[in-house]
């Protein structure tokens, strides 16, 4: 019941080299069984009442709907992978590629998903056959702690040693440092400050990064049917999604119809006044975001910010002014609050999105509304994002969903941009190590020609 | 002389009150989600009065409780429901308990001067689960003994069958020995009717109100654990 770091790795070091050379078979059972107890509507309505109790933030009914489909996501993508001894075998080059367990891995829980977030990294850690300790979120620690004593249940009942999953009890950035000190791996889903503490610990880490989703809307699409997909990514969970959209960016040819439609789906467009209003509440300092309006409903930000909106407002809008500290509505919200700007010209407007998440959330995601192909390309050459996802709404596919390929997690590495190590949707893949078996073969020593051809062709040797 | 000191485990060693209360909500509310015809505060209400009804004839058995409510209300159940309500109301109160913080540091110095023990009631649990108090390695291996009364024939506080049964055990008298609880009926009048000089902790991290005494029972008040380490001026 006390937290005693080490004592905690000793148990999941145990646990580990237990399973360490557990065959595919039995690794798999040991995920089904997880799986299986995370996506019981009987869990995942459990781990959602306590997640917004304890909170005070997101919608319940959106909670236990994205862990039953975060934790069934996850299973579709880890169903017939092997992790397990030969994964991989290239004859020609004499290559036999085996698949290790890294050991023991901390894993760094947000409050925004503190169940979700475990059941994701907690399926592909136990489908590597790693053991995970979790540092929960202070606001969400008995949610996260529950989370994984059903993980713990559902390993008993198959026989694998339910110390593979713990979960640190009274949680504090000592605590969080300890485990990443000590243990064998990192991964941290949380903002630019967590990344900071995850590399000093010096453990070799995954992190993730801000968002600040721009959703660029043309005249190519159906307008109500796309404002209806917008709102449902922004509504969820009260935009408590690092991949809820942050602005949406309207072609000047469908703008007046795009912000009624907007409005038809329970959007309130602020006046100059009551912008200035809400920015008063949100940034109260002119740079700190108020943490009081994260994941909070519409009518509750209005209120405190003073602003009268019809019953029934599901969202606050505000016209974008200028990119940067200047204008804090052009970066990440985290609420229901929605920037809007409009453009005339596409590639102008993809320089503004760059623009925009240099500002913020740079390496995460953005998206785009449109049937031409060309601006799809277009946009994902150039925005400096790890996923650019198209005509969905984003919240729902950046992350994995039932209709696009993206990997499911709740971890979305943002590359270099972001200070990661990865763009990837962090995954089973990212928690293995590899060991590369190499007999000999047939020399071969390329000529220049086989090298060097095109170029020497063009250019010749001198 | 005091030579052993006996403690209750909820609200005295680890605070739970958050766990029991959360744990409870949410058995209510999964009860409560299949009665369409029911009023909230009819429901709330009964569900209340039962439990009090209950807990005064010691009868600690959630699923009794429940089951008599969805009987009551009409409500469907089965036998599977029922358990499955009560494995989520379990895991849910370990999920939000916490040790106290000085209690590791305080059993480990009265460790040195005193027997310690432990006499708490059953968690009345159907099934082969350990009491929550087995779980915690690091405050078992300082008693010496440890009584679960409801359980093995020993009927539940404030019976003091379990305090003597303790302290038989410990092979200590009533006067040489101290409890400290926080219940004022099963733990304070119960230790005063085995004849063991009771101390009252209402620890302050609790947020609850305390009852008034009905007897006159002398008991010294404490608001945190670690004011044991001077018993001698508890008791003078």
């Amino acid at each position: 019941m006390t937290d005693n770091i080490q004592e905690m790795y000793a148990r999941a070091r145990k646990a580990f080299e237990t399973i360490e050379y557990w065959p595919q078979e039995k690794v798999d059972e040991m995920v089904a069984a997880a799986g299986w107890e995370w996506q019981k509507e009987s869990t995942a309505i459990a781990l959602a009442r306590l997640a917004v109790d304890e909170s005070g933030i997101g919608v319940y009914e959106d909670k236990v709907a994205k862990i039953q489909s975060k934790t069934r996501g996850t299973m579709r993508d880890l169903i017939g992978e092997k992790t397990c001894g030969l994964v991989r075998e290239d004859k020609a080059k004499g290559l036999k590629i085996f698949a290790k367990p890294m050991g023991v891995i901390a894993n760094v829980v947000p409050c925004t998903n503190p169940e979700s977030t475990i059941c994701c990294l907690g399926l592909s850690t136990l489908k590597t056959r790693n053991a995970m300790i979790v540092s929960p979120h202070p606001r969400t620690q008995g949610s996260s702690y529950l989370t994984v004593e059903h993980g713990r249940k559902a390993l008993r009942k198959v026989g694998a040693p339910e110390d593979l999953l713990q979960c640190i009890k009274e949680t504090s950035k000592e605590k969080t440092v300890e485990v990443m000190k000590n243990c064998d791996f990192a991964i941290a889903t949380g903002g630019a400050a967590l990344v900071k503490v995850v590399y000093a610990a010096g453990k070799p880490s995954h992190t993730v990064g801000a968002g600040n989703v721009v959703s660029i809307v043309d005249d190519t699409v159906d307008i109500p049917s796309t404002a209806a997909k917008i709102v449902k990514s922004k509504t969820a969970n009260n935009s408590a999604s690092c991949s809820s959209e942050n602005a949406v960016a309207i072609e000047e040819a469908v703008y007046d119809e795009m912000i009624e439609a907007l409005k038809a789906e329970g959007g309130y467009l602020c006046s100059d006044e009551e912008r200035e209003k809400l920015r008063q509440y949100m940034w109260p300092d002119g740079k700190m975001l108020n943490r009081d309006i994260v994941a909070k409903p519409a009518l509750y930000i209005a209120e405190h910010a003073g602003i009268d909106v019809p019953e029934g407002t599901r969202f606050l809008m505000v016209i974008g002014q200028k990119i940067g500290p200047d204008d804090r509505f052009s970066g990440e919200k985290i609420s229901l609050v929605l920037t809007v700007w409009k453009w005339t010209d596409f590639s102008e407007m993809v320089e503004r999105t760059a623009k925009i998440l240099k500002f913020s959330g740079e390496g995460h995601s953005t998206s785009l509304h449109s049937l031409k192909e060309d601006r799809q390309i277009e946009l994902a050459l150039k925005a400096n994002v790890g996923r650019v996802n198209c005509n969905m709404p984003h919240a729902a596919a950046n992350s994995g969903s039932w209709f696009n390929g993206q990997p499911t997690t709740d971890s979305l590495g943002c590359g270099t941009w972001a200070g990661n190590m990865t763009t990837d949707n962090i995954n089973w893949r990212q928690f293995l190590n590899y060991t590369w078996l190499s007999t000999p073969i047939p020399e071969h020593i390329p000529s220049d020609e086989e090298l060097f051809g095109d170029y020497l062709k063009k250019w010749e040797k001198d | 002389m005091i030579k052993a000191v006996l403690f209750d485990f909820d609200q005295t060693l680890v605070d739970s009150a958050n766990g029991f209360r959360f744990a409870e909500k949410q058995v209510q509310r999964n009860i409560f989600e299949d009665m369409p015809d029911t009023s909230w505060d009819d429901f709330i209400s009964f569900y209340r009065r039962l439990r009090r009804q209950f807990h005064k004839t010691s009868n600690l058995s959630r699923m009794a409780l429940w089951e008599e409510v969805c009987r009551h209300f009409g409500r469907p159940y089965d036998s599977f429901m029922l358990e499955k309500w009560e494995d989520h109301y379990w895991l849910t109160v370990k999920a939000l308990t916490s040790l106290f913080p000085e209690v590791p540091g305080t059993l480990e110095t009265l460790s040195k001067q005193y027997k310690l023990a432990a006499v708490s009631n059953t968690q009345a649990q159907a099934g082969p689960q350990k009491h929550r108090l087995l779980e915690t390695p690091q405050l078992t291996e300082l008693f010496e003994v440890i009584i679960v009364a409801g359980e093995g024939g020993v009927p539940t506080k404030p019976d003091r069958t379990a305090f003597l049964t303790c302290l038989e055990m410990l092979n200590v008298d009533p006067e040489q020995a101290v409890y400290v609880g926080d219940d004022w009926n099963t733990d304070i009048c119960g230790a005063a009717d085995a004849s063991v000089q009771p101390i009252w902790l209402k620890h302050h991290k609790l947020s609850r109100s305390w009852p008034e005494p009905d007897r006159d029972i002398s008991v010294p008040v404490i608001t945190k654990l670690d004011s044991l380490l001077d018993i001698d001026s508890i008791l003078s």
